[in-house]
């Protein structure tokens, strides 16, 4: 019997938060309901979440809007974190999941304006122009993927993930996250190529 | 190994940096087609990695004040959640070793069976305290500053040459000001706020409410006290210019000084008169209004705003602006809720509508003047120093103590206030402006190191020889309290009685007609101090000093004819300051009745 208590008590040990994670203590805080605990956690993470979420979606004019649903998703589900990850890959992978929902609204947008934010420091206005005209189509390719293989894509090729985190983040694992992003890299092609037959005089 | 087109496309998805595997490139070496594949795929790919801007500053606390009010919510939550037994919160795993004592329990006797598992967490701490900016002095950015006037935040950071004034815990009786650079953050014990100032000039006007501060190594507590407190390199001062704080158990009482003498400066005493002077926070959202230009703003009822370019979060409805440069220029403005009015310096724009449409508004005037005298910050740096310090109104009319200076003691009483003459000067004008901005410069100074005589010397000198500057209206009210700090009534009130006679700038009008219905309550002159307070009422209804006007002369009423006799200025208290310090005698008179 005692046995059996005791392993029912192992059983709801929660995992300790890995050590070095310098959020843990803000997250117990903002357990108990202490306002400025979430404050913090806000401003130690959203420089990151925003880089993350700006790669997946592109530069939508709406992306502070999904950094807030991306924060506030976070905060309700504060409960389940349960310190088996950094919270910092913890709430990546709600970054993830948020992207993701809002591709799949978005899907075959097309990138008529894109901030002048992106042009390259020091860029002629020439090759700013030039520069802006390769997103936009890049962007293009992308938004005619499926969401799940969009997203493998860009974590992989954009970002220089391994297959292994990729998986961590979008909840899968690493043979499905390389098929993924396989058939992404062949529909790219086969969409870049079908362009340059259609306007050999843009793509040269 | 010999790689086909489909194992070299395949290849492409991986993080490169344009080279690939061996394989790979010896077939790229004799395909044309997969060479072209390849640089077409680099292509996208570096156009994907292009820079992602930063989130900027500016955006990130619009994201976090957008927010706010849902993670309010979500906060209450977890608070009220963690006040639960832990055994009612704890999700579905928890029964698991609840039901296994539960069996335990039964199957071995009572003392598994105590319920003593029910262990309950921590008490919830539920951060509520949080600063409301209302004013923005100073260079900002119109998004900058609406940002900060619509949202709370939990630490403030206010860059060099910049004041923002705040209410705390959603409390209009408890204003802060932070004079940057300056980082201030709120912790809050339940009821009593906690600020820290890790760094810069913080401005505390506490009105009955009690709010702790620790600067430095300093940790002190305050209730219905106007004190500044300044950090710099770790060191930490602290002025009272009304009522008394409580420093490490020791009283510390309107004009007296802590900390090092070389640390203390006069910024806390300049700006902290105006932050007794200074508007009160709105009710509720009501309207901002942008202020361009330079000059010093103030309500026509005394209310200092701050100099421009200022925003401020004000309530609807009208207001006569009067900007403060040398000479002074009135401006009447109607405020709409949830608009952004603009005023600039010789022009005006109708509000832009935010959240309600706009309504068409009287076209303000030109509110300063393109040039931009030196005298203007005399006019409020006059009225702020220890000479002026005064102790919290006292709710009663027994005889006042006589007021002993605890300054240092100095040969001051050898200085006579200056002769009241008439003086027909009905516009306050810059008159050889550098020298009298030098002697009043050099006055301060002088008082700066308690060197009271001098100072009221070279004061005197200056309403002697420049009459109608504005100097001359701030010495002259600067020598009153010097006469008052020193006992000297009679003398002070002839020194405002001069200032008065003439056409006072705007920011000293107020403080200088509840000085000295001040004076009558000091000299032991309760009639007197009752015709005045009330006169004071009629002419600055919306005063800062109103509560403890209001206060006094409610007192003063029910210890002359009892609860009967204040019956209306008691409810009119209670009503209006119900968090005030004579609301519970108030209310106690209530009940008396």
């Amino acid at each position: 019997m005692i046995g059996f208590v005791l392993s029912a008590l192992l059983l709801v040990r929660r995992p300790a938060a890995p050590a070095s994670d310098p959020s843990a203590e803000l997250v117990a805080r903002a357990l108990t309901g202490d306002r400025r605990a979430f404050d913090e956690l806000y401003r130690a993470h959203v420089a990151a979440a925003h880089r993350l979420l700006a790669r997946l979606v592109g530069p939508a004019a709406d992306v502070e809007d999904l950094l807030q649903h991306v924060f506030l998703e976070a905060f309700r589900s504060l409960a389940k974190f349960r310190g088996e990850s950094a919270f910092s890959t913890w709430l990546h992978r709600i970054v993830v999941h948020v992207a993701y929902r809002h591709i799949r609204r978005q899907r075959l947008m097309h990138w008529e304006q894109i901030s002048d934010d992106l042009r390259a420091p020091g860029a002629s206005p020439e090759q700013a122009a030039r520069d802006h005209q390769e997103l936009t189509r890049a962007l293009d390719y992308l938004s005619a993927l499926k969401p799940k293989k969009r997203i493998a894509y860009v974590l992989r090729v954009v970002e220089g993930l391994s297959l292994d985190e990729i998986g961590s983040l979008v909840g899968a694992n690493a043979a499905a996250v390389g098929q993924r992003v396989k058939h992404a890299q062949r529909e790219l092609t086969a969409m870049v190529e079908r362009d340059r037959h259609r306007q050999p005089s843009e793509m040269s | 190994m010999s790689y086909t087109c489909r194992d070299v496309i395949d290849a492409l998805a991986r993080p490169t940096d344009g080279s690939l595997d061996r394989d790979a490139d010896d077939h790229l070496a004799g395909c044309a087609a997969c060479r072209q594949r390849a640089t077409d795929a680099d292509r996208v790919t570096a156009a994907l990695r292009a820079r992602i801007p930063e989130l900027d500053d500016l955006s990130r606390e619009r994201v976090l004040v957008e927010m706010s009010p849902a993670v309010d919510e979500i906060a209450r939550t977890f608070a009220k959640e963690s006040r639960r037994p832990s055994w009612a919160t704890g999700g579905r795993r928890i029964w698991i070793p609840l039901a296994a004592v539960a069996a335990v329990a039964a199957t071995f006797g009572v003392w598994l069976g105590r319920n003593e598992t029910r262990a309950v967490a921590p008490q919830a701490r539920i951060e509520q305290s949080l600063l409301r900016p209302y004013v923005v002095s100073g260079g900002s950015s119109e998004e900058a500053a609406t940002t900060l006037l619509a949202g709370r935040f939990a630490t403030l950071d206010v860059p060099r040459g910049q004041l923002v004034r705040a209410s705390v815990d959603n409390d209009r009786d408890l204003r802060i000001g932070v004079v940057g650079p300056a980082r201030l953050a709120v912790d809050a014990a339940p009821g009593v706020p906690a600020l820290t100032l890790a760094s810069g000039t913080l401005l505390i006007d506490s009105r009955g409410r009690s709010v702790s501060v620790r600067a430095g190594q300093l940790a002190l507590h305050a209730e219905n006290a106007l004190f500044g407190v300044q950090v710099t390199d770790q060191t930490a001062v602290v002025f009272v210019d009304r009522g008394e704080i409580v420093l490490d158990g020791h009283g510390v009482g309107a004009g007296e000084w802590v900390g090092p003498v070389a640390a203390r400066s006069q910024t806390i005493v300049i700006e902290l008169r105006a932050q007794g002077n200074a508007i009160a926070p709105p009710d509720d959202h009501g309207g901002v209004l942008e202020i361009a230009g330079d000059a010093r703003i103030v309500t026509e009822a005394g209310e200092t705003i701050g100099s421009a370019p200022v925003w401020a979060r004000m309530p609807a409805g009208n207001v006569t602006l009067v900007a403060v440069a040398g000479t002074e220029h009135r401006t009447p403005i109607e405020i709409h809720e949830g608009t952004v009015s603009h005023i600039a310096a010789g022009e005006a724009r109708p509000p832009e509508a935010t959240s309600a449409p706009a309504a068409p508004v009287p076209q303000p005037a030109p509110i300063a003047p393109a040039a931009k005298p030196p005298t203007t910050r005399a006019v409020s740096k006059a009225i702020a120093h220890p000479a002026t310090a005064m102790p919290a109104l006292p709710m009663t009319t027994k005889p006042a103590p006589k007021i002993v200076s605890r300054e240092p003691a100095r040969a001051i009483a050898a200085v006579e206030p200056p002769k009241v003459e008439a003086t027909q000067s009905h516009t306050v004008t810059s008159v050889d402006t550098t020298t009298a901005s030098q002697l009043y410069a050099q006055a301060e100074t002088a008082l700066g190191t308690s060197d009271r005589g001098r100072a009221a010397v070279l004061w005197t000198e200056l309403v002697a020889r420049f009459p109608g500057s504005s100097q001359a209206a701030s010495a002259l009210y600067d020598l009153a309290g010097l006469a008052r700090a020193r006992g000297d009534y009679a003398a002070a009130q002839a020194a405002l009685a001069r200032l008065m006679s003439g056409a006072p700038p705007a920011a000293l009008r107020e403080p200088s007609a509840y000085l000295s219905c001040r004076l009558h309550v000091d000299a032991g002159e309760p009639t007197a101090a009752v015709a005045c307070f009330r006169t004071f009422r009629e002419r600055f209804a919306s005063s800062p000093h109103d509560a403890e006007v209001l206060g006094w002369l409610a007192g003063h009423a029910e210890e002359s004819g009892g609860c009967t006799a204040a019956q209306a200025l008691a409810d009119e208290y209670a009503r209006r300051y119900p968090k005030g310090p004579f609301a519970a005698r108030a209310r106690a008179c209530r009940v008396a009745r």
